[in-house]
């Protein structure tokens, strides 16, 4: 490993998958962490969070992705799983227009609440279902580029597209935090990692309360 | 015989057949309670309940050549109506179909019940318990149906009587109100309801569930979530003031804070929802007046981060606190597969002192507790998306058969096991008084749409960036005849003088300055009452009105002359109805024909909708009108 200290540091970085239900958002997750579940491995509660460690040329990437999965009907939640994301991967079923048309929503929300600090993936999935696909890779291709996203076709069927979607994902994070980190050079890249402040705030919790018991 | 066993001797999988049998009772065998209950929930993947007890049914009951003699009925015939009961109390929605009835009064009336009567009267007790659980089941689904179709979204012109904080001073006692809804829509979610969620998104499931489904007790649950963080960001921006603004969110920051004291981690969580929703996070100069340090607290409690990490320790502590408090424990029939989970010391140490605090309103604090606070402590209301996520998941990661195409029970087992643990917090009952007031405001008070939200969220704080512009600009353009229409008709003395010109009214109504623009757009309708056509015709002349060039104007003739001469009372009313309805919106037509002549009379509405703003003007001011 590269004795550089610039490089030994880790980015931990924060990925949400959005999109409506059905477009395989949880296939596309697994296929990349590549942790097959089968009937000896029954996962309970640290199933939803996975996260993946990577070496990108040397510089060491934690990316922590967020799976929304099942969470479709929870209108509401949203702002939750995205916020503080420096990275979205955006799912559509490529044989479902109304799919597509939920991405360009959550397009327009990223951007507004977001601005332009996330690095946006457009991401049309189920390419294998080629003969009943309805969006159009051109027009995906074109609807990405004007709101400054990249587009990709996936089949998580045929693990087909998927590691080369979260690697360049992972790189564009990376650039984008290297330009920050040009920016102000002074501040710590530590955006990402709030443990230090998490422990602070945690006895509060009991603390703010007066006991009466 | 086609079951797999692990070492320790727990069932791993095995054929469909095998499983069925497994569940079959004889005269010396009886299925435990846990495999029962495991396998009714998941076997609906696999066979529907009612074929299921008809096998149950047919090996138990039915006379056959075989063994089947009157003797092996006779002996079996307890075990079968265990199971029955077992069943009916575990699954009552499942005897909602007929076919699972045809299968229940078989077994009522075959011969080996009805000629006992120890037997007759156990198969009565079965039947009475069921009966009792389905009615307060159809009860509720009218309660839900009476309110849901009462709901319909808010719109602009309501202009608010009260908000929460008028009708449930108390954020302590609201947190109160909302664990009783919470409560009480739990207590009506069917375990099934889960498993049946997750094959739905899936078609391709070896059962048929539209056959199968017979409840929407989950749905209605989530609904209610989403309810609860629309109504909390209604609640916010419809305050034009930012003062009452920020005092509407620091008291539902108060709210968060006792739903968490209370273990009412869905409630916290849809509010904590509803105070992130754009709308309201975007209003930054109200947020910078707000002191957010205890929303922090709560917000990092619930923090997705390492997968709701922090959020499920604290449940494991308030589950701790839950099988603590009483010195009867919770009833759990279910009780060995329930999980008990190691709990930090520290967090649940501080979980309990601050749930005590709370409810230590009252001067004289005893160090017995008092039974409603014992009530209180066994509360937990889970952040339930997360649950449905968890089991989503598992269904999702795990193979419901193996390769060699047996079912992979050990899923089921662990399905069962989550389900069992939520199936005791839904059973605490709701140890605090009923709000009539505030139970009806929370659930049936209308709320804005999202689109709406947005709408009234720009008018508390105008765009500030470009995309907000470009949002805003759209939606201006597709509500504001909509709004337009909706303010008119709502003034009570129907002028319209002052509302063309003046910017004033349209605040006060929530929020439509600069509403006059245009009205383009399909959706525009303007309801117009007024006195006279003098006042209409000068305020449109008056308005310094925006036109929309771009669209041309469909000439249609449709003739009203005749057809309005005849109704001289309510003729402004039949024109409004009539313009409502033309399809293509036009004027044309309308204003030229002489049947306008006067519209007066308290009834008189018009409602107009039309393609472009010019084309109204000019058809006002081309009508030959005979005024009064």
């Amino acid at each position: 490993m590269s004795s550089n200290t610039a490089k030994n540091k880790v980015h931990n970085f924060k990925v949400v998958l959005l999109g409506e239900g059905c477009v395989g958002k949880t296939s596309v997750i697994i296929r990349y962490v590549e942790e097959r579940f089968d009937e000896k491995h029954v996962s309970t509660l640290q199933a939803a969070f996975k996260s993946k460690r990577l070496n990108l040329n040397g510089t060491r990437v934690n990316l922590s992705l967020w799976d929304t999965a099942g969470q479709e009907r929870f209108h509401a939640l949203g702002p939750i799983y995205y916020r503080d994301a420096d990275g979205a991967v955006l799912l559509y079923d490529v044989t479902d227009e109304d799919s597509f048309t939920r991405v360009k929503n959550w397009v327009k929300e990223l951007r507004t609440m977001l601005g332009h600090d996330i690095c946006m993936c457009i991401v049309g999935n189920k390419v294998d279902l080629e003969r009943s696909r309805v969006v159009a890779a051109e027009d995906a291709e074109q609807y990405a580029k004007s709101v400054g996203a990249k587009h990709y076709l996936t089949s998580a069927k045929l693990n087909k597209g998927i590691q080369e979607l979260f690697s360049d994902l992972t790189q564009w994070m990376v650039e984008k935090a290297k330009e920050k980190e040009g920016v102000k050079s002074t501040s710590a890249f530590s955006a990402n990692t709030v443990q230090v402040l998490e422990s602070e705030e945690e006895p509060a919790v009991g603390t703010t309360f007066p006991c009466c018991g | 015989q086609g079951l797999v066993y692990q070492h320790g001797g727990n069932l791993v999988s095995g054929s469909l057949d095998a499983l069925v049998r497994h569940l079959i009772p004889t005269p010396d065998y009886y299925p435990e309670r846990t495999y029962i209950f495991a396998f009714l929930l998941s076997s609906r993947l696999f066979i529907k309940p009612h074929i299921l007890l008809g096998e149950v049914c047919k090996m138990c009951l039915l006379q056959q050549p075989e063994r089947l003699d009157e003797k092996y009925r006779e002996k079996v015939c307890p075990n079968v109506i265990r199971l029955l009961s077992e069943w009916a109390e575990l699954f009552p929605y499942d005897f909602r179909d007929e076919r699972m009835m045809t299968h229940v009064q078989k077994i009522a009336q075959s011969d080996c019940v009805t000629k006992s009567d120890v037997r007759r009267k156990e198969v009565s007790l079965v039947l009475h318990n069921l009966l009792h659980k389905l009615s307060a089941l159809e009860k509720y689904e009218e309660f839900l149906h009476k309110i849901n179709t009462e709901l319909k979204p808010r719109t602009f012109d309501q202009v608010p009587t009260a908000d929460m904080t008028v009708i449930c001073p108390n954020s302590v006692n609201l947190a109160k109100q909302l664990t009783r809804i919470e409560l009480e829509r739990l207590s009506y979610i069917g375990p099934e309801e889960f498993v049946q969620a997750f094959a739905k998104e899936a078609p391709n499931l070896e059962t048929s569930f539209k056959d199968m489904k017979k409840t929407k007790n989950l749905e209605s649950y989530i609904q209610w979530f989403n309810r609860l963080s629309f109504f909390v960001a209604t609640e916010i921006v419809l305050n034009t003031k930012k003062k009452t603004r920020m005092k509407m969110i620091e008291y539902w920051i108060e709210v968060a804070r006792e739903c968490f004291n209370i273990g009412n981690f869905n409630s916290l969580m849809a509010i904590i929802a509803g105070l992130n929703m754009s709308p309201v996070a975007r209003l930054k100069k109200t947020w910078s007046k707000v002191p957010t340090s205890k929303l922090s607290v709560l917000e990092q409690q619930m923090s997705p981060s390492s997968n709701f990490t922090s959020y499920r320790s604290t449940l494991a502590a308030a589950q701790w606190r839950s099988q603590t408090q009483s010195s009867n424990p919770i009833v759990d029939g279910l009780g060995h597969i329930r999980r008990v989970g190691p709990f930090p010391a520290s967090s649940s140490s501080s979980t309990s002192s601050a749930s005590s605090h709370s409810s230590a309103g009252s001067p004289h604090v005893t160090p017995n507790l008092r039974p409603d606070e014992e009530g209180r402590r066994r509360i937990i209301i889970p952040f339930f998306s997360l649950l449905v996520k968890d089991l989503y998941f598992l269904n999702e990661g795990c193979a419901s058969r193996s390769p060699n195409g047996l079912i992979n029970f050990e899923k089921f087992w662990q399905l069962a096991k989550q389900i069992t643990e939520f199936m005791t917090w839904q059973q605490v009952n709701c140890p605090f008084q009923a709000d009539p007031d505030v139970l009806t405001y929370l659930q049936t008070n209308p709320v804005y749409t999202e689109e709406m939200l947005a709408v009234a969220s720009f008018e508390c704080e105008p765009p500030d960036n470009n995309y907000e512009k470009e949002r805003h600009k759209a939606l201006k353009a597709r509500y504001q005849g909509y709004l337009a229409g909706k303010l008119l008709e709502s003034r009570s003395n129907g002028q319209l003088g002052g509302i063309l010109s003046s910017k004033k009214f349209c605040r006060i109504l929530c929020c439509f300055s600069r509403f006059t623009r245009k009205f383009g757009g399909e959706t525009a309708r303007v309801a117009i009452k007024w006195f006279s056509w003098w006042d209409f015709e000068t305020e449109v002349e008056n308005s310094a009105l925006e036109f929309d060039d771009a669209h041309g104007f469909p000439m249609v003739k449709p003739n009203f002359v005749g057809f309005c001469a005849g109704f001289p009372g309510s003729q402004g009313n039949l024109v409004g109805k009539l313009l409502e309805s033309r399809p293509n919106g036009s004027l044309s037509g309308i204003f030229s024909a002489k049947f306008a002549g006067k519209f007066c009379g308290e009834t008189a509405r018009v409602a107009i909708k039309w393609p472009a703003r010019r084309d109204f003007e000019l058809q006002v001011s081309n009508s030959s009108l005979e005024l009064d």
